[in-house]
């Protein structure tokens, strides 16, 4: 019968038009210049917000100062970094790496970074790497619903595994590489000194008691709306989003004990054949000026710590650089990570998924 | 001669399609594929660690309980719609076709959305649900959750070819079946459910497959307990960047769904002969 040919089609176009819209992607681009000079270079980053602070506070004035162009996109996405480096010809120069990536991948898919320009005692130590040095900073730490904690509120990460004393729901991400198994070892009496090498049955024997009812967030804006409908009555969250979704009108308050210190580097993709502009790229982005600028359009926290970023009340309650924030952190050792990841994504998964 | 002088022309017409599918999807999956075979050592050893691995074979498994009912279930809700789209008059079909290709029409992620705003706690699905005296029921985060939202994602998949087959379901047959002496029941199940199958077939093989690749929808809508095969490929090249592992495990979705095709191709063959399992073409 001819009459069923159109309905074929049809049917093939609507699978296209599905297959489209499930597979589009959006391409960002920014750093407009002018392109005055001959040198250009390509930086990857985070997308959204995160993106259009760093070109207002890093990329723009970068661009006024040295002509040199600058194209920026996102995500950033290493499996494409890595075949990108493997095929030899990168279009990306500076690449956002998640701190433990900078190790794990240092010498096969960053290049090592030339730090005469940078002085390691401006940082929080460790955080400045042969192949990363840290351009933004945030904790992983606990948020709790002050309806439901107000009266007592939680004081230390053993609260937050401890159904009895706090019952209620929880989450947290489904990335291991927040803390999740370091913050469960640290309730169980572990030192934040002697977390390594992580002792992973400990952890999971620790995590089994609120995995019922934990719920599992995947990204930043997750952690907002889960918040914002009150899911969980305490979450383990980047400061940043705990302050997004207070701002929202979501009831949460922060605790500080505890608090996981994280930042991201800036790193150079192996083989850019614009390694002198990204250098000099990194050099200004983590200088002071830029680092202030960058924590007050956004919050997250400068990683350059003698930026002076003036912040109003709300911003400083969820502020991770904070000298008083700072006290109570602690941080992840970048190095046993970068040989370990491997193994610890393996097991987080044969846990969360198994 | 004439066809073998058009038939020259249909592969010219294939060409352009032949090339992309080569270049975007054969050489890609090759490539993959490959290096699950050579890499890092030449051999079976990725496919022994995903047989011995727990996990893996924990998420397969649930990735094909899931697959098989999402495909049941709509089955259940197409058949009766797309019967209803062969009976009713033009008008009221192109509104039940309109309402099938609505989704489509909007993004998978915004869809998804949309879901996750209406499987929250305080939602209209958890309110409908606690009407019925079924309180606190969990449903985002949950393997229900991720069901149902799959479930609406792929229905127009069922819906299509299975109206595509009703359609040319010539209908006088049943008129002569009830002339015969037959119930309306008996009718339709020995004249017109025989004769839907290759509907069914292309229908569920098209779910099936669909879910066994879902990604998006389990991902935002279920957690890491819930994970199907694609969370698992997305761990080991994004996290892991294990492109061999990840190129295994792609293998093992491939043969299983190469070997699901030719199954149900030889079912529909032998259940319904002279029947072809792309819809309702008459053979005559």
């Amino acid at each position: 019968m001819r009459s069923t040919i159109p309905r074929t089609a049809l049917l093939a176009g609507a699978v296209g038009v599905a297959l489209l819209a499930g597979c589009s992607s959006t391409p960002a681009d920014g750093g407009s210049g002018d392109g005055g000079g001959d040198q250009r270079l390509t930086f990857v980053t985070y997308g959204s917000a995160f993106q259009e602070a760093q070109e207002k506070s890093m990329v723009d004035p970068f661009i006024e100062e040295t002509g040199i162009d600058v194209t920026v996109e996102s995500p950033v996405d290493p499996a494409k970094l890595k075949v990108m480096v493997e095929a030899g010809n990168p279009t990306w120069d500076v690449y956002l790496a998640g701190q433990q990536d900078v190790p794990a991948y240092c010498g096969t898919l960053f290049e090592e970074l030339d730090l005469s320009n940078i002085d390691e005692a401006d940082f929080a130590p460790g955080t400045v790497e042969k192949c990363g040095v840290p351009v933004d900073t945030y904790s992983y730490m606990v948020a709790y619903n002050e309806e439901k904690y107000g009266d007592n509120p939680p004081t230390s990460i053993a609260d937050f595994f401890d159904l009895e004393k706090f019952p209620g729901t929880r989450s947290m991400g489904s990335d291991p590489a927040e803390g999740n198994l370091e913050l469960a070892l640290m309730a169980d009496g572990v030192a934040p000194d002697d977390l390594y090498p992580l002792d992973y049955d400990r952890a999971f024997k620790m995590l089994d008691k609120v995995k019922a009812d934990t719920v599992f967030w995947s990204s930043g804006a997750e952690q907002v709306a889960i918040m914002e409908e009150q899911r969980a009555d305490m979450i383990l969250v980047w400061s940043g989003r705990g302050y997004e979704a207070v701002q929202n009108g979501a009831p949460y308050a922060p605790m500080w004990e505890d608090n996981s210190y994280h930042w991201a580097s800036l790193a150079i993709v192996k083989g850019s054949p614009n390694r002198e502009a990204a250098q000099q790229f990194i050099d200004f982005a983590v200088s002071q000026g830029p680092q202030t600028v960058w924590a007050e359009s956004i919050a997250y926290g400068p990683a350059n710590l003698t930026a002076t970023p003036k912040l109003d009340a709300a911003a400083s309650a969820w502020d991770s650089s904070l000298q008083e924030h700072r006290d109570l952190s602690w941080q992840i050792d970048n190095a046993w990570w970068g040989e370990n990841q491997d193994e610890v994504v393996q097991r987080w998964t044969d846990w969360s998924a198994g | 001669m004439n066809s073998a002088r058009s038939r020259g022309w249909a592969v010219l017409l294939l060409l352009p399609a032949l090339v992309v599918v080569l270049v975007f999807f054969v050489y890609p999956v090759f490539a993959l594929s490959a290096r699950s075979f050579l890499e890092p050592t030449p051999g079976f050893g990725q496919y022994v660690d995903l047989v011995t691995n727990e996990t893996t074979v924990t998420i397969l498994v649930r990735t094909l309980v899931v697959a098989l009912l999402v495909t049941v279930v709509t089955l259940a809700l197409a058949y009766p719609y797309a019967y209803l789209m062969s009976l009713c008059g033009p008008g009221m079909r192109t509104f039940l076709l309109f309402l099938v290709l609505l989704p489509f029409w909007s993004s998978l992620m915004a869809r998804t959305f949309a879901w996750i705003v209406l499987l929250q706690p305080s939602g209209p699905v958890a309110g409908f649900l606690g009407l019925l005296g079924l309180d606190g029921v969990k449903l985002l985060g949950s393997q229900l959750g991720v069901t149902i939202a799959m479930t609406q994602v792929l229905l127009p998949f069922m819906v299509l070819p299975l109206f595509n087959t009703m359609s040319g379901i010539d209908r006088r047959l049943l008129s002569a079946a009830h002339s015969m002496g037959a119930s309306r029941f008996r009718a339709f199940r020995t004249v017109y459910l025989p004769l839907s199958v290759p509907g069914v077939a292309a229908g569920s093989v098209l779910v099936f497959i669909l879910s066994l690749g879902f990604w998006v929808t389990p991902r935002l809508i279920g957690s890491p307990q819930q994970s199907l095969v694609g969370q698992l490929i997305e761990t080991k090249v994004g996290k892991l960047l294990d492109f061999p592992g990840a190129g295994a495990i792609s293998v093992v979705l491939l043969v299983i769904t190469v070997v699901l095709l030719l199954a149900v191709g030889g079912g529909v063959r032998a259940l319904v002969p002279g029947a072809k399992t792309d819809g309702g073409r008459d053979d005559g």
